[in-house]
C-alpha cells in the first residue's frame, strides 16, 4: 500500500474546515520611556553597544533597583484604553533563570499581582462573505516586566557577544484569552493593539525594531469541541504578515498531523520567514522552573482610585472614540472615520482641518483621495505633510464657492500648492489663471460660437441625440482656455438648446 | 523532609552548580535539616492571612522619568573576564 501521509500544503480545504483554530498571543511592549525600568540609564532603540549601562544594568553587587514612575502611568493608561481593571495593590516578582542576556539572574516580572487585569479589545473582521464583523478579544492580565540584552551571534565561532543597551527596558506584556480563531483575526488584533499602543503614545510600535513583538499559541481541534487542542507556542513574531503567515502554516501542520494519525505535543517553535513553515527547535526543552518570588528590593505600588483617574484625565483620545465623534460631531460616513483614524496623526489632521472649513464631508474626501494617494506616491507619512491644513482648507473653500473647479484644484492647484506649501492657494489660482470664468455675457458668446460652428451636431441633439451634450461643454470649455465654470456652460447650453 | 537525588541534581542544575558524586550525601543531609526546620512553619494555620510579600509598610517608592547615564562603556567593561571595546563575551550559547 502507497502512504498518503498529508502535509500542510496537501490538505484539503474541506478536511480544514471540519478544525477550530485557537489563538491566544503575548504581546511585548516596548514602552517610550525616557529611561529604563528600574535605572536612570537611556532607553532608546539602537545605540552604540554598551554605551547605556549603569550599575544596576550590569547587575553590579550592591546595586538597588528603584521603579521607574512613568513607566506605571504608560502600563494604567494601555490597560484603561483596553477596560482591564487597575490593581490597586500590585508587586513585582522575580522570574529566575540562567542567560547572559540577563545579569542579574533573573528578570524582574509580575506573576501574581500584574498592574492590569482582565478587559478586552474589538476587533474588526471580514468573514467569507466580505461582511465585516465585529469580535471582542479578551485579556488575562498585562503586566510589567523588563527586557533583556541583546546577544549577537554571528561572526565569532567560540563566543558570544554581548549588548546590554536593552537589558531593563520597560516593556508591558500582554497577555490574552484564547479567543482568536484565524489568522485574520490574529493580524487584525496586533493591528488594533500597534494602533492603540500609538495613539496612547505608549510604545511606537515599531515592529521591525523589536519595540512590538508577539509569542503565538495556536491549537486546532474539532469544530464544537469544548475541550482545547495541545498548543504550540512560536516565539519571537515581529511582522504582522508573518504572524498570520505563521499561524496559517501552524494549523495546517497540526491539523495534517492528527489527520495523519500522529500526535502532537506541547513545543516551542520558530518561524522561517524565508519558507513560511515553523519548525521545532532542536534543544530538548527541560520544564522551566522560574520559582518566581516577590522581588524584596521593590517594594509594592499602590494606585489609589485618585491616582488613576489622573491618569484616565491626561490620556490622548483613543481611536473609538475618535470615530464615533467624526460620525456624530462632524457626519462623515463610518467608513470614512475608520479610514482617518488609522493613525492619530491623520485624525488629528482631520480635526484641524475641520476648524476651518465647514465642508467636513469634502474635507474628508481631500484627505481620503488626493492627499492620500499622494502620500502613498511618495512614501511619506501626513505628521511630514507639507501643506498645512489651514492651506488645504483655504483650497477647499476656493472649490465650495465655486471660485475655481474642483478638477483645477486637484490637478493644478494641489500639485502646485505641495511644490511651494507656503504660497497661498487664492493668489496661487489668480496668477496661473486658473479661477472659474462665471462671466455670463463672455461664456454666452462662446457658447454661440460653438453652437453655431457645428449645426448639424445641433440638430442630431434636438432629435434626441442628448450624449453630445458633452461635446459641446467640451468644446465650450476649450475655448475658454479651461476656465469656465461646468455648470455655467451646462446651465446655458440648456437655455440655447 | 526527604530529599531524593533527582530532586537534588535538579536544584543543582537550576543553580548551574556542579555538584561531585561524593558530596551529594553531605547535601542531602543539609538540605533535609534546613527543610525539616522549616516544616514547623507549617504547624501554623494560616487561613485567612495574606500573604507578607514585604517586610515595611513602604510603597510607591518610585522616581521620575529622567534618563542620564552614569556608567561609561569603558568602566562597564572593565571588570568583564572577556570583552573587546565594544561588547562583554562569553563562551558560545547556542539558543
Amino acid at each position: 500500500m502507497i502512504s498518503t501521509k498529508l502535509t500542510p500544503t496537501t490538505i484539503p480545504d474541506e478536511l480544514l474546515g471540519s478544525y477550530e483554530t485557537v489563538i491566544g498571543l503575548e504581546v511585548h511592549c516596548q514602552l517610550l520611556t525616557e529611561s529604563k525600568l528600574f535605572a536612570s540609564d537611556t532607553n532608546r532603540f539602537g545605540g552604540e553597544p554598551n554605551t547605556h549601562i549603569s550599575p544596576l544594568t550590569l547587575a553590579l553587587p550592591g546595586t538597588l533597583p528603584k521603579l521607574n514612575k512613568k513607566a506605571v502611568e504608560y502600563a494604567v493608561r494601555m490597560g484603561l484604553a483596553c477596560g482591564c481593571t487597575i490593581s490597586e495593590r500590585t508587586i513585582f516578582d522575580r522570574k529566575n533563570y540562567f542567560y547572559p542576556d540577563l545579569p542579574k539572574g533573573y528578570q524582574i516580572s509580575q506573576d501574581k499581582a500584574p498592574i492590569c487585569v482582565g478587559g478586552a479589545v474589538t476587533i474588526s473582521v471580514k468573514g467569507k462573505d466580505h461582511e465585516v464583523t465585529e469580535k471582542t478579544i479578551r485579556f488575562h492580565h498585562i503586566h510589567l516586566e523588563e527586557d533583556a540584552g541583546k546577544s549577537v551571534h554571528d561572526g565569532n565561532q567560540t563566543e558570544t557577544q554581548l549588548d546590554y543597551n536593552r537589558a531593563g527596558t520597560p516593556l508591558i506584556e500582554m497577555v490574552t484569552e484564547p479567543d482568536l480563531r484565524s489568522a485574520e483575526e490574529t493580524g487584525a488584533f496586533v493591528t488594533e493593539i500597534r494602533r492603540l499602543a500609538r495613539y496612547l503614545d505608549v510604545s511606537d510600535g515599531n515592529m521591525e525594531e523589536g519595540s512590538l513583538r508577539c509569542d503565538v499559541n495556536v491549537s486546532v481541534r474539532l469544530a464544537g469541541a469544548s475541550e482545547l487542542g495541545t498548543k504550540v507556542e512560536i516565539k519571537n513574531m515581529n511582522s504582522i504578515r508573518n504572524i498570520m503567515r505563521a499561524v496559517e502554516f501552524e494549523r495546517r501542520r497540526q491539523v495534517a498531523t492528527l489527520e495523519n494519525g500522529d500526535s502532537l505535543f506541547q513545543e516551542t517553535r520558530m518561524f522561517d520567514a524565508e519558507t513560511g513553515e515553523t519548525y521545532g527547535m532542536r534543544v530538548k526543552e527541560t520544564m522551566n522552573d522560574y520559582r518566581y518570588f516577590p522581588d524584596p528590593d521593590l517594594c509594592p505600588v499602590v494606585l489609589p482610585e485618585a491616582t488613576i483617574q489622573e491618569i484616565r484625565s491626561r490620556m490622548p483620545a483613543l481611536p473609538r472614540e475618535l470615530r464615533e465623534k467624526f460620525v456624530s460631531h462632524y457626519g462623515i460616513p463610518a467608513y470614512d472615520a475608520q479610514q482617518l483614524t488609522d493613525t492619530r496623526e491623520m485624525a488629528h489632521y482631520f480635526e484641524n482641518l475641520c476648524s476651518h472649513t465647514n465642508a467636513y464631508k469634502t474635507a474628508s474626501n481631500w484627505l481620503m483621495g488626493p492627499v492620500k494617494s499622494y502620500l502613498n506616491e511618495s512614501g511619506t507619512d501626513i505628521a511630514d505633510f507639507s501643506l498645512t491644513p489651514q492651506v488645504l482648507a483655504e483650497l477647499i473653500t476656493l472649490v465650495e464657492t465655486e471660485v475655481i473647479s474642483h478638477s483645477t484644484a486637484t490637478q493644478k492647484a494641489f500639485p502646485a500648492l505641495l511644490q511651494a506649501p507656503d504660497r497661498s492657494p487664492r493668489e496661487l489660482a489668480e496668477t496661473n489663471n486658473w479661477l472659474q470664468n462665471r462671466n455670463t455675457n463672455e461664456l454666452e458668446t462662446l457658447v454661440d460660437e460653438v453652437l453655431n460652428a457645428m449645426p448639424d451636431k445641433v440638430t442630431a441633439y434636438k432629435k434626441g441625440k442628448k450624449g453630445l451634450m458633452g461635446l459641446f461643454v467640451g468644446e465650450v470649455m476649450k475655448k475658454s482656455k479651461g476656465t469656465a465654470d461646468p455648470k455655467l456652460i451646462n446651465q446655458l447650453l440648456a437655455e440655447k438648446l | 523532609m526527604k530529599i531524593d537525588h533527582e530532586s537534588l541534581h535538579k536544584i543543582a542544575h537550576l543553580a548551574r552548580l556542579e555538584v561531585k558524586p561524593e558530596e551529594e550525601e553531605a547535601l542531602l543531609e543539609s538540605m533535609e535539616n534546613v527543610l525539616t526546620w522549616m516544616e514547623q512553619l507549617n504547624e501554623l494555620d494560616t487561613t485567612g492571612v495574606e500573604p507578607l510579600t514585604h517586610v515595611t509598610d513602604e510603597v510607591n517608592n518610585w522616581r521620575e522619568d529622567v534618563a542620564q547615564n552614569t556608567l561609561s562603556r569603558a568602566e562597564g567593561l572593565q571588570n568583564a573576564p572577556s570583552h573587546d571595546e565594544q561588547y562583554l563575551k562569553v563562551p558560545k550559547v547556542i539558543e
